[in-house]
């Protein structure tokens, strides 16, 4: 039984459905209707029983109304994961990434205090690059490095709606750069955020406050206003030194934001404003290579970064079966990364239009115009030349959802045809089919292509390192490493097979499972440079230089495995397994001990977590979270384990106490690097009025 | 040991916590009720029920005491599966029974009829397949009332509100009691909304 529907934003096909805690409504609601098993409560606002108001008192309720037709997850032909706002809140996570530690198959690991390494499905690799990340349909995906600062990434927490997770290829519907997952960050609409909201943490490793207000205008617009303000310590350093891994830490953080809506008469046309802007700035060590021993030397600086949006958006519904989306959004930061800095200003136009005007076809094509512009600031050991560059993303999209058999077998074919200014025309294919074995049991498979494009550091970048060439440090200078950036090369390719099954049973568990091949092509490495460009006294040059080249192909299998059972409606049990393989293939240049060792970096072959949910009477609620990380073994990062819980007391339904403890079972672990993630606790008050 | 970097984090979280743990308290104190809301066709069910409760059939509509009363729905989903949780509600004796997605032949058994805005675009005869039968017709639009519906949703400032058309109850033979009529916006043979 599905209770809550959601869809992702402009994006209609991707919606899912979960379990949740007002499961009791659901539960009752099951028991009041019969098969066949098509409602949907549509929202989460309020368990309410309408019917025990007063004509009167029904005047007075305001109604909320969807328009779309969602579709449930048991209905989508992918591997779709969706964490609630409830499963935030009673996850005791404080920030995005950390919320995402949530979802079945994405693997998070800290890499310092204000990095995290997120990935879905990972091949061998330090940055997750293939990975695509929106917030509210705003992409914050960087073309610099191929990424997400994720340290610039943040909102009040309860006002994320929800967080939509597909594992595998998006790039039909979302583009280049959707190879290994797509995270769809959604935030509330302004309608259910209306009144104060004040929420206030404190604890040995992290503060934080927020401070919300929402309401609704004469001329029926719904708004709200927020500010929040955070400041993290740094992570813990057991072996100083560890030259590539500068502590991180004093880390302050403050953002301001408002998003407003506004509905039409029968919700016809939907308008969407919102903006942010955020300042944020921590302490930084770099090491930077000096001519004499140690040849190291530790700087210490103030990374900076300030940045901000604005995105407007307008939905238009002409009928039941025809509906567009227009969304423009602009998006500016300045941030200091690695030493370096970069200035980039996005605009954005999006178009999207979604028909059912044929029988048995349901159609979403759609337009997008990207224009990005940086700029950066050159350093010794980081060049971008040119410094200055605008690029042009242009693409199309087509899909078509074709029912094959009435409620029963639906395929879906879609392409992407993506204009970038490095590799050209990209065309990203993609074909799904669901077959609906029974009334809760349920297949799907599907074969898609995708890619990644080079980034800005691969195509013009010059990067100087270096290495120790022998355990003792003492005895040999480094040896300076030179990696340049090659404007010719092709974006990194995926082929994509994958199939799924899903049961859900009528009252109250789910179950899901993925099997995968990924089978990559064209992938970055490092080779030899041939022809490295010195100038007369480059010393860096005269070590090992080296340039990016599409050298590598690779290939990564698995098995994702998610359970949700609601034991008792006040017991919620959630569960999840992951097993990740990778290999890459043979290459000439990886011969090389070092240009393997600068590429190495690695995933857990097992991950697993279990979660528990207790509402103990109507006040109380305990919340116990328990994680295995199976070890890093090319990063030489033991296996951990992992144990938080939490403990809240609902004050009057209007404020909640809570009190969290974090990696209870450990006073420190490892995640990604040397740098070690502490034990920590933090209180937290949160209320509404 | 703890680096040292993070001492100015912690006294700046503590200061934090005390001012905003003093904050809390100040504004919690004044804890205001927020505007109830609903999903649409949630508040609709409510209304619905109401509407049968304070309705009255003519005696020859039901087989006995307590024999059900039909509430037939012709709408899609989602809104026919949330109307769905009506059944069973008891209403004195009788018991609701919900029938979804109505053929015209099914119609003669219906007490209570909700037809959709989407559903009467797509067959606008529904009311006349029903005309001079004891039927409580609830339907959405103003074109709705016209062609005789007795009772029809309208929206004002995000709250739902309903107009009864008397003159369509009389001819239904139905008695509505004055809980419902004074809670409506009353028709009368002119069908628009003041």
């Amino acid at each position: 039984m599905n209770c809550v529907p959601y869809t992702v934003p402009g994006r209609g096909i991707i919606s899912a459905v979960f379990p949740h805690p007002f499961f009791l409504l659901c539960l009752l609601y099951l028991l009041l209707i019969s098969p066949p098993l098509s409602a949907s409560l549509w929202e989460e606002d309020s368990g309410i029983d309408f019917t025990a108001l007063s004509l009167e008192e029904l005047k007075n309720v305001k109604i909320t109304s969807a328009s779309k037709t969602p579709e449930k997850l048991s209905d989508i032909p992918a591997a779709v994961f969706v964490v609630t706002r409830d499963d935030i809140r009673r996850s005791g996570a404080t920030s995005i990434p950390e919320a995402l530690r949530l979802a079945p198959g994405v693997q998070v690991a800290r890499i310092s205090a204000t990095e995290w390494a997120v990935n879905i499905r990972g091949l061998n690799e330090l940055f997750s690059n293939k990975l695509l990340v929106l917030v509210d349909g705003r992409s914050v995906y960087t073309h610099v490095y191929s990424g997400v600062f994720w340290d610039i990434q943040d909102t009040v927490l309860e006002d994320i709606e929800r967080i939509e997770i597909i594992r595998g290829p998006g790039a039909a519907l979302w583009g280049a750069n959707a190879v290994n997952g797509v995270i769809s960050i959604i935030t509330r609409h302004a309608q259910k955020t209306r009144g104060f909201q004040f929420s206030a943490l404190g604890g040995n490793e992290e503060g934080a406050g927020s401070i919300r207000y929402g309401d609704r205008t004469a001329r029926g617009t719904y708004y709200r206003i927020y500010a929040k303000y955070f400041s993290r310590g740094s992570l813990l350093e057991n072996d100083r030194d560890i030259r590539n891994d500068p502590s991180k830490g004093d880390w302050r953080s403050g953002r301001l934001g408002f998003r407003a809506d506004r509905s039409g008469e029968r919700n016809r046309n939907r308008v969407s404003l919102q903006g942010e802007i955020y300042s944020s700035r921590f302490q930084n060590e770099i090491s930077r290579t000096v001519p004499e021993f140690p040849w190291t030397a530790l700087e210490k600086e103030v990374s900076r970064a300030w940045g901000g949006h604005l995105l407007s958006r307008w939905e238009h519904r002409f009928s039941e079966t025809s509906e567009t989306a227009l969304q423009f959004y602009y998006d500016h930061y300045d941030k200091d990364f690695d030493g370096s800095n970069v200035q980039a200003h996005t605009l954005d136009l999006d178009f999207q239009h979604r028909l059912e005007s044929f029988a048995g076809h349901e159609l979403i094509w759609g337009t997008d115009l990207r224009y990005i512009r940086d700029h950066f600031q050159d350093r010794p050991d980081i060049r971008v030349e040119p410094n200055r560059d605008g690029q042009y993303f242009y693409s199309l999209f087509l899909q078509d959802k074709i029912r094959l058999l009435p409620q029963e077998l639906f395929l879906t074919l879609g392409a992407k045809f993506e204009h970038n200014s490095y590799t050209g025309w990209e065309i990203q294919p993609s074909a799904r089919i669901l077959w609906s074995v029974a009334a809760r049991h349920s297949l799907w498979a599907a074969l898609s292509r995708a890619v990644r494009v080079p980034s800005r550091v691969e195509n013009a970048g010059v990067l100087d390192t270096y290495v120790f060439p022998s355990e003792n440090r003492d005895a040999a200078a480094p040896l300076p490493i030179r990696i340049r950036g090659s404007s010719g090369l092709d974006a990194e390719s995926l082929l994509a097979w994958e199939i799924g099954y899903r049961f859900q049973s009528a009252e109250n568990f789910w179950f899901a499972m993925t099997a995968y091949y990924h089978d990559y092509d064209h992938l970055l490495d490092y080779r030899y440079d041939e022809n490295p460009l010195c100038t007369e006294d480059d010393t860096v040059c005269a070590g090992l230089p080296l340039i990016y080249a599409n050298n590598t192909g690779g290939e990564s299998y698995g098995i994702e495995m998610t359970a949700d059972w609601q034991v008792f409606p006040f017991w919620r049990v959630q569960a999840a397994y992951t097993f990740l393989e990778t290999a890459t293939e043979y290459n000439r240049d990886r011969e090389d001990p070092l240009i393997a060792a600068l590429r190495q970096g690695s995933n857990p072959r097992n991950q697993f977590s279990l979660r528990s949910s207790l509402d103990m009477g109507r006040d109380w609620e305990l919340d116990i979270w328990f994680r295995y990380v199976d070890r890093l073994s090319d990063s030489d990062v033991d296996e951990y384990i992992s144990l938080d819980i939490r403990l809240a007391w609902q004050i009057a339904s209007r404020a909640e106490l809570s009190l969290v403890g974090q990696n209870l079972l450990e006073p420190d672990h490892a995640e990604f690097s040397s740098l070690k993630v502490e034990r920590s606790y933090y209180c937290k008050v949160l209320c509404y009025f | 040991m703890p680096p040292p970097i993070s001492f100015a984090g912690d006294i700046f979280s503590l200061k934090t916590v005390f001012l905003l743990a003093g904050l809390f308290f100040l504004l919690c104190g004044n804890i205001a009720a927020e505007e109830l809301s609903g999903t649409e066709y949630r508040v609709k069910a409510g209304f619905i029920y109401h509407f049968i409760r304070f309705t009255q059939w003519p005696a020859d509509s039901f087989a006995g005491e307590d024999s059900p009363i039909v509430f037939c729905v012709a709408a899609a989903e989602p809104a026919a599966a949330i109307l769905r949780s009506l059944e069973n509600k008891m209403i004195r004796k009788r018991r609701i029974k919900v029938k979804i997605h109505t053929e015209a032949e099914e119609l003669p058994v219906c007490h209570v009829l909700f037809v959709s805005a989407a559903y009467e675009e797509k067959q606008p005869d529904i009311l006349s397949l029903t005309a001079d039968r004891a039927l409580l017709s609830i339907g959405e639009s103003e074109i709705f009332s016209r062609r005789g519906g007795i009772i029809r949703f309208f929206t004002e400032n995000e709250h739902l509100r309903f107009a009864v058309n008397l003159k369509a109850a009389r001819q239904a033979r139905l008695r509505m009691s004055s809980q419902l009529l004074m809670s409506a916006h009353l028709l009368n043979g002119d069908n628009r909304i003041p």
